[in-house]
């Protein structure tokens, strides 16, 4: 059961990277219509890596943990590698999640993929 | 009274446990569990007397025909209707399709306006845009007030506009607003505006009598009352459907075919082109015994107490807002709320685990939730078979959910 894993709780209570970043030249906001989950990702891109990158929004613990979970991953990466990130990596980073809440992890990267590609 | 502890033997999936947990299942309003009967009925139907109905004249397709009509039989008796009006659909979704295709399409002109409520669920709303967006029809909605009841002012105004049709839910599936359908009937029926009832959520437990509430067209749906899924009934008066078109052309709906003409079967068979779900209906004809044997009356009044004590269990613990009117009274056996700090969807996960099965999201009715100005709700909806203590242990997950999501 995901949701009581400590680390997901922590990112959640205290998620890392929330904020508009300054300067940002590349940003996506998305909602999921089914629970209502909203997130915008700000980020600065330079010679193709992400140089910066903060969120925003508002959603249930998976989305928001996972945002600031993945905001950490992608800090400094080449967007070729952020193209290639699926749903394996998304697991690797939170955990199995039951198929009704598969939606919740994936529209971070749904939003990080529609602010750079 | 009603004897839970029996009740509950009859349905076989309660006895299971979900994460080493007893079942606790407060999703009825999605779908009800069906009863054992119901279950035995529907595979003695394939075992013993599979057969097409009203074509082969051989001993099995007779024994299918006679329980396939008897079962229409049934569920007329059940709202108190003739079974020539009983139209068997696959859900009420499509039965509320088939009078917007069938009876809109020849009956509402571009220009026309269709009333419908702010307490719509997706099934009351989209075929009804769909055909506002096909011949150009306006839709108005009838406004709710705080508690989620409609404002009878508002519908007054609405219907002086003499709107084309009224199609209105029995229950809400999110406030659970009982609306007062004798009151509105009688308003419409001033005006001579023709009303649609979605009673979905609510005729098995509230009940319907289509002699006492006089509405035009009634749809409903079998999983929601015991039966299988795949099965649903449109009713309308026998004077309407004469003169409805048939959405669907096949077998079984036509009296006489030539290659270049074709001439109409009777009501209702002339709106059950092909084979139809017979397993899926001799199953809700059983479905209707049962409910019928348990009582509507004493269906009412225990989920009713029910309903009272989750909605007083709930509202002790910090942060719950329950949507919808405040006495039980007033509403169906359904609660949904909010729980402050907490997503409805982590609030069903951490349920979950605790073997509660509730419902969280916008339940099929977004535009109220945007009304509401809440993305989504949790909502637990009952049935006769549950009790007060599984109540507990749903309240007991709540403050689980508390302890390790609140801020």
């Amino acid at each position: 059961m995901n949701i009581y894993k400590q680390q997901i709780l922590d990112h959640y209570r205290n998620p890392r990277n929330y904020r508009k970043i300054a300067d940002y030249n590349a940003s996506a906001r998305l909602t999921n219509t089914t629970c209502g989950d909203e997130i915008e990702m700000y980020l600065r891109v330079k010679d193709g890596k992400v140089e910066d990158i903060g969120f925003q929004g508002s959603g249930c613990a998976l989305s928001i943990a996972c945002s600031s979970m993945l905001t950490e991953l992608v800090q400094g990466l080449p967007l070729a590698r952020v193209e290639l990130l699926g749903e394996k990596e998304i697991e690797e980073m939170v955990g199995q999640v039951n198929p009704g809440r598969k939606k919740c992890v994936m529209l971070p990267l749904e939003v990080l993929k529609a602010a750079v590609i | 009274m009603l004897d839970v502890r029996e009740i509950r033997q009859d349905f076989p999936i309660l006895k299971q446990k979900i994460h080493g947990k007893p079942l606790v299942y407060f999703d009825n309003a999605a779908t009800s569990q069906k009863p054992q009967v119901v279950i035995d009925t529907i595979s003695e139907y394939y075992q013993v007397y599979n057969a097409n109905i009203h074509r082969g004249i051989h001993y099995l397709a007779e024994q299918a025909t006679e329980a396939y009509e008897n079962a229409r039989q049934k569920v007329a008796d059940f709202i108190n209707a003739d079974k020539s009006e009983i139209i068997f659909t696959r859900n009420a979704t499509e039965a509320i399709n088939l009078v917007a295709l069938s009876w809109g399409r020849d009956n509402i002109k571009p220009g026309d306006t269709i009333v419908l409520t702010e307490l719509e669920h997706h099934a009351n709303i989209i075929p009804w845009l769909m055909l506002s967006k096909e011949i150009g029809c306006q839709i108005n909605y009838v406004r709710i007030d705080e508690e989620g009841k409609l404002d009878l002012v508002h519908l007054n105004e609405l219907l002086k506009k003499n709107p084309k049709l009224l199609a209105l839910t029995h229950v809400s599936n999110v406030m659970g607003t009982i609306t007062p359908l004798p009151r509105i009937v009688q308003l419409a029926q001033e005006k001579g505006v023709p009303v649609l009832v979605d009673t979905a959520q609510a005729v098995s437990h509230l009940g319907f009598n289509v002699q006492k509430i006089k509405v035009d067209f009634l749809a409903f749906t079998g999983h929601k009352m015991l039966g299988p899924t795949g099965i649903g009934v449109l009713w309308a008066k026998k004077e309407i459907l004469e003169n409805m078109r048939p959405l669907l052309g096949g077998g079984e709906m036509i009296n006489e075919v030539s290659w270049d003409e074709y001439t109409l079967n009777k009501i209702p068979w002339r709106f059950e082109a092909g084979t139809p779900n017979i397993a899926g209906v001799v199953g809700l004809g059983r479905a209707v015994d049962y409910l019928n044997d348990v009582g509507l009356y004493t269906i009412r009044e225990y989920e009713k107490e029910l309903t009272d004590y989750a909605m007083q269990m709930l509202l002790e613990v910090e942060g719950i807002s329950i949507l919808g009117p405040k006495l039980a009274e007033e509403r169906g056996a359904l609660a949904a709320f909010t729980l402050d700090g907490i997503h409805p969807h982590d609030l069903a996960t951490v349920l979950d685990a605790e073997g509660v099965a509730i419902r969280s999201g916008h339940h099929c009715a977004m535009p109220l939730h945007q009304k509401l100005g809440i993305p989504a709700s949790a909502r637990a909806s009952f049935c006769f078979y549950n009790t007060k203590d599984e109540v507990s242990v749903m309240i007991k997950g709540i403050r689980k959910a508390i302890g390790i999501l609140g801020k």
